[in-house]
């Protein structure tokens, strides 16, 4: 109905804050803690102080022509040939992830919630409620948002506090008890994590006065992520110490269960959480993509994409032929290394360079 | 109407006038001659009138009138003569019918092209009561009555305001219906304004017999059942929106004024708010969102933690609750479900039964049906207790708009919440929350300004902050663009 | 939003209607059909385990079944739970076996405490427990409890004070003064996996009356006695080697504490009463290597008659002194006991590496045997800082 407004810089920027926070919260510091131990506090920090210039390079590829969409802009720096099978790829690149989300979330919601429940009403419930908030746009989402964030603070404050009842700090060091390679192997999957701020690419056009001056928007949203992501390893080590908390795969979730008889249903409001914050990454992962392809194949309404998306997304979700083993490789390896080595970290760079070529040309015409 | 305009023959014009109002038994038609031997007719409804206006004051002025010989100054003479009648005169058949059917009196005089019009409407209406959908106790107790002018009149004499701008128009092809816009200039958005007017203009109705007929016109296109303009009866509230920058509109007939635009927010802030200490209505406010948020999720969050997740619940209020299932043979779910439309039923009863009975049925409701489901074994004593607490709740919210959601959405949670527990509950939570967001009222977003993030203009949302903040509010909605888009 | 077109709106609908009816509840318990798991026990028999639970049902949970000890002879009143035992070669096969038993679902999210035999834990409990950690049930903070003799005996305990030994527990957790803390799973699971993977768990005994009479009842005594090397009962503490490892856990709170007063005071024994924190205990590095070094300041006052203490700082320093000797007596003879036990419950190994991580890697290999030879060092510091209201006892004379 029309053409939706614009989202402000603030908005945007707690847009993202969820959108890395939902899932990550829950599973990222399993991985730092496999990986580095008592140091994995650490690997958080690091994974926080690396993600920053690649954040910095999604931001300048957003805002050197922010209301073009991301195809366009790829077909000024690296030139038609490339420019769209880039722009489609990047696009599958996060609905292939989205189905990643809409999977793990679904067995997750089974097992914690609704054991006897089959996966695919499930994984349909997500499905729908994602469909419809892609269906919605991002406006809709960031005013959601703005209701959901103050719930996830408020929630984390208390297991914060909670934990704090009876922590064991001695759990925090020696950080680098394992070596410092262990701990930099800790902190991959987390920059990964902070890095699929790398949305920003196709969100640009719906950010209002977004400009080359509009950096801060997207560093403030990874540095708060990464303090987050600090912020709740170290709870995982205190409450369980570094070996204990390894065998769980959602350590922040077992926090919630271990308050005890007072306090009954912590892990409920966790699990709430979770489920509110990952629709709307399942959401703007539809929304922009699907967006995206419109753009690219000239569709007249993309949205009428979106309804066979998703059902393909859950099918590819339901369909995985992933064991418990192969899905914890899959988190913790290949799938960092995938978004890592190409639409999070190496295409990035590469596209920094060809930005850098397309200034200079932009300058030399004048 | 064979002719367009009137004609200099009063004989014509009479003719024509029988013929257009031929059957209508209610219109008189009074002879008079001039003191310069001119004739003419005073044509009245002699049920909208006041006769004695007439009888003392038109007609023996009408008699006495001196009339020059040229019919061309007439106008001017006739407006000297006669002071109680307007300046402008009417030619047209359809502003003239529209003038009659007002209450107004005609004159038509031999020789002369135009009529005049005198104000001599008396329509019996209800005087200016309290407001009965919105009582308080501490404040004005003025409401809108039917009559358009005397509620025009209450609010210019709370507004003395000369910026406080008043446009009228009809609308209803059968009912000529009078719509009155009122918006404070300067304050209203440019933007919004445009956009009300336009969809006043795009009101294509036969009968406007309540403002209730516009809403559907004036609220964005959507199938939702949020109420996206406000009804008010109360003056003060009318006054208060306009101070706010909202519009107002009055129908002639209707007691309800509409506001627009509104959001979400609206429906929580009572007058009362504003009448009492801050301190109090600071406490008061957040109680009446806490009562909303229960009278949607209680039945649903009780089917949850009875029926999917009881490991929610302490032991001992676990044991009492098993306690007290023991004996009902019929699942949760039909249990809640059954006990929440009976509610409704009562609810509806009790609306349409005369008030001397009505609070009967509470009693038959509350004390003989809700006992005697208990001591039958048919519902457990929780459950009734959960369904009342919704039923109090649900009436505790300010709106009566808002109220219907709340009972709508109650239905829709506790269906998803039997199907998937705590899982469906937080789907359909998601869903109604999803759908507020989208919503927009005037291009105006529905959960504004929380949805924002303008921290300042949150004084009056969660709580009310004293009055030395409030001044300092210069916008009360955000100052948002309406996209051409939007437009219907 | 868009709007929808009339196929696409019943479109919608249909997928939305299909979600709704495809569900069927699966994941849905009515309380009138289920049984609530209270509590459980595990005995082995034999080669195979034999785990009783603890049941409730709504009809006794209303206190139906009441009305038939009317006419009974007996003056014990009717239970209000039911038991299943179930056995197996494995805890999962034993659950199973008493679940297909029950004519009902077993609900188990409020299962509040597993009691495990003796004989069950000395062959090692992880077994058992991982089951429960499993779970989807949050039984993170189940209690754990070792009985001296079978497990089952704690389900059937004839108390009227404790109408479920649930219950019963909770009440006696909750009342602070002489409470204790009882070991959870969570804590179980923080202690096993830690760097000395030892530690004290609950352990509990009935007392049976000496005469059986209408108003005597079988006591449930629990005390933080029961020694574990990994998830392996080794051996249990003395009572009063319990009520110091209690220091450790649970701070001094108004802790009543009996001493052997000096010489020159009228009376032999007094009791005092602790108030202050837990004691520290360390490996440090010293000259001579590594020693166990326990410290700790606290409070006391004097609870009974106290007539003949003076304000006067000879007796009041004797009495501190007293009170630093015994207590570091007592202290020396429990940490004494763990060396002997090789088990580091303390966990001092844990705070060693984080402390002093190279002297960590140096000793880590064979940390049981090497707390076991660490040279003891204990300094007590107690503080007689009031005696109640009155600075000395009514009826005091000068000599």
């Amino acid at each position: 109905m029309g053409q939706p407004l614009k989202i402000s810089a603030q908005q945007a920027s707690a847009l993202l804050v969820t959108l890395i926070l939902s899932t990550g919260v829950l599973a990222a510091p399993s991985f730092a803690i496999i990986s580095s131990g008592r140091g994995a506090w650490l690997s958080m920090l690091i994974a926080a102080l690396v993600a920053v210039p690649l954040i910095l390079a999604y931001s300048k590829l957003a805002t050197f022509a922010p209301t073009l969409f991301l195809t366009e802009r790829l077909i000024l720096l690296v030139g038609p040939l490339l420019g769209r099978p880039l722009s489609l790829g990047f696009s599958l690149f996060f609905l292939f992830s989205s189905s990643a989300v809409i999977c793990i979330g679904g067995t997750l919601i089974q097992i914690i919630f609704l054991q006897e429940t089959p996966l695919e009403v499930i994984i349909a419930g997500l499905a729908l409620i994602s469909l419809y908030g892609a269906w919605l746009g991002p406006q809709t989402l960031a005013r959601l948002n703005t209701l959901y964030l103050p719930f996830l603070s408020l929630t984390f404050l208390a297991l914060f506090v909670g934990t704090l009842s009876n922590p064991h700090w001695i759990y925090l060091w020696p950080p680098l008890d394992l070596g410092l390679p262990a701990v930099i192997a800790g902190s991959i999957p987390t920059i990964a994590w902070i890095c699929e701020l790398s949305l920003i690419l196709f969100m640009s056009p719906d950010i209002s006065n977004f400009d080359t001056k509009s950096w801060r928007v997207l560093l403030s949203a990874g540095l708060i992520s990464g303090g987050f992501f600090i912020l709740i390893t170290i709870l995982a080590l205190v409450a369980f110490g570094p070996v204990l908390a390894m065998y769980y795969n959602f350590p922040v979730l077992q926090l919630g269960r271990k308050f005890g008889t007072n306090i009954r249903g912590f892990d409920a409001l966790i699990l709430t959480v979770w489920v509110v914050g990952a629709f709307q990454k399942t959401a703007l992962w539809l929304h922009y993509p699907i967006k995206e392809i419109g753009y690219i194949f000239r569709l007249q309404n993309h949205k009428a994409l979106l309804p066979p998306m998703i059902i393909l997304v859950s099918i590819i979700a339901l369909g995985a032929p992933f064991n418990i083993i192969e899905w914890q490789t899959f988190n913790k390896t290949i799938w960092p290394s995938l978004a890592l080595g190409t639409f999070e970290g190496v295409i990035p760079c590469g596209l920094i360079l060809a930005w850098l070529r397309y200034s200079q040309r932009t300058k030399a015409g004048r | 109407m064979s002719a367009q305009t009137l004609s200099r023959s009063l004989v014509e014009n009479l003719a024509e006038l029988r013929t257009i109002l031929q059957g209508c038994d209610d219109f008189k038609y009074r002879p008079f001659t001039t003191a310069t031997d001119i004739e003419g007719y005073l044509i009245y409804s002699h049920f909208l009138v006041d006769s004695q206006f007439i009888s003392q004051t038109i007609l023996p002025n009408l008699f006495n009138l001196q009339l020059p010989s040229s019919s061309e100054l007439w106008p001017k003479t006739i407006s000297r003569q006669l002071p109680f009648l307007p300046e402008s005169s009417y030619t047209h058949w359809e502003d003239i019918l529209l003038q009659l059917l007002d209450g107004n009196s005609l004159i038509l005089l031999e020789g002369l092209g135009e009529a005049f019009v005198a104000e001599t409407a008396e329509i019996e209406a209800r005087p200016i009561a309290k407001p009965e959908t919105e009582p308080i106790i501490r404040g004005p107790s003025e409401a809108f009555a039917e009559k358009l002018s005397p509620n025009l009149a209450i609010i210019r004499s709370r507004l003395k305001n000369p910026q406080l701008k008043i446009n009228q128009i009809l609308l209803g092809q059968e009912s000529h219906t009078t719509v009155a816009l009122l918006y404070l200039n300067g304050v209203i958005q440019s933007e919004v304004l445009a956009e009300v007017r336009r969809r006043l203009n795009t009101i294509h109705l036969d009968n406007v017999q309540d403002s209730g007929f516009l809403i559907e016109f004036l609220s964005e296109d959507t199938l939702s059942p949020f109420p996206l303009v406000q009804s008010t009866e109360r003056s003060d509230k009318a006054v208060a929106a306009l101070i706010e920058g909202r519009a107002v509109i009055l129908v002639e007939g209707s007691p309800f004024a509409i506001l627009l635009p509104t959001i979400f927010w609206h429906y929580f802030q009572a007058s009362d708010d504003y009448f009492q200490n801050y301190l109090i209505a600071s406490f008061i406010r957040p109680l009446r969102y806490l009562a909303y948020l229960f009278a949607v999720s209680l039945p649903s969050l009780y089917v949850v933690v009875t029926v999917f997740h009881p490991q929610l619940l302490p032991l001992r209020f676990l044991l009492s609750l098993t306690a007290a299932r023991e004996r009902v043979p019929i699942s949760t779910f039909f249990e809640i479900l059954g006990m929440l439309f009976v509610l409704d039923i009562f609810h509806e009863a009790s609306l349409r039964l005369p008030q001397i009975i009505g609070p009967s049925i509470g009693i038959v409701g509350a004390l003989i049906m809700g006992e005697a489901a208990v001591t039958a074994g048919i519902v457990s004593p929780l459950v009734v207790i959960i369904v009342a607490l919704t039923a109090v709740t649900t009436f505790s919210i300010p709106s009566e708009d808002l109220r219907g959601t709340a009972r709508m959405f109650s239905y829709f949670l506790v269906l998803l919440s039997s199907f998937l527990g705590l899982y469906g509950f937080l789907l359909g939570a998601l869903t109604i929350l999803l759908h507020l967001s989208s919503l927009e009222s005037v291009g105006v977003p529905y959960l504004s300004p929380v949805s924002s993030f303008h921290w300042k203009e949150w004084t009056d949302v969660f709580i009310r902050a004293p009055w030395s903040n409030l001044r300092k509010k210069t916008k009360r909605l955000p100052s948002e663009q309406i996209p051409s888009g939007r437009k219907k | 939003m868009l709007p929808l077109r009339i196929q696409t709106a019943s479109f919608l609908l249909l997928t939305l209607l299909c979600l709704i009816i495809l569900p069927g509840c699966w994941s849905a318990h009515e309380f009138n059909n289920e049984f609530i798991l209270l509590a459980e026990s595990i005995d082995t028999v034999g080669d195979q385990i034999s785990v009783t639970s603890q049941l409730l049902s709504t009809e006794q949970s209303n206190g139906s079944g009441n009305s038939k000890s009317q006419n009974s002879t007996q003056a014990q009143p009717q239970a209000q739970f039911f038991l299943i035992t179930g056995k197996g070669k494995s805890i999962a096969e034993a659950v199973s076996d008493y679940r297909s038993k029950a004519p009902r679902y077993i609900y188990g999210g409020h299962l509040e405490v597993l009691f495990i035999s003796e004989d069950a834990a000395k062959a090692g409990i992880m077994p058992y427990l991982d089951f429960f950690t499993r779970h989807y049930w949050s039984l993170d903070s189940v209690w754990l409890v070792i009985t001296h003799g079978p497990a089952r005996d704690m389900l059937t305990l004839n108390n009227p004070m404790m109408k479920y030994v649930t219950i019963g527990l909770e009440e006696y957790v909750q009342k602070g003064e002489r409470g204790i803390e009882i070991t959870t799973l969570s804590d179980f699971l923080l202690n096993y996996h830690s760097d000395s993977g030892t530690q004290i768990l609950t352990s509990s005994a009935i007392v049976y009356p000496k005469r059986s009479k209408m108003n005597d009842m079988e006591q449930l005594k629990i005390s933080n006695t029961a020694l574990f090397c990994r998830d392996r009962l080794i051996s249990f503490l003395s009572p009063e080697e319990g009520a110091y490892y209690n220091y450790f856990v649970q701070d001094f709170r108004n802790t009543a504490f009996p001493i052997q007063t000096p010489p020159f005071f009228p009376q032999e024994k007094l009791t005092v009463n602790l108030n202050g924190k837990s004691p520290t205990i360390e490996a440090i590095p010293t000259e001579q290597g590594l020693t166990l070094s326990v410290k700790d300041t606290f409070d006391f006052e004097v609870t009974e008659d106290t007539s003949f203490v003076k304000a006067d700082e000879k007796y009041i320093s004797a009495l501190e002194e007293s009170v630093n000797e015994n207590f570091s007596d007592q202290l020396r003879e429990l940490i004494r006991h763990t060396q002997e036990e090789k088990s580091d419950v303390f966990n001092v190994a844990d705070r060693l590496h984080t402390m002093h991580s190279e002297l960590w890697n140096e000793v880590k290999a064979n940390w049981p045997e090497e707390y076991s030879k660490l040279p003891l060092q204990i300094e007590i510091n107690a503080r007689y800082r009031h005696s109640r209201t009155m600075t000395s006892g009514q009826g005091y004379k000068e000599e």
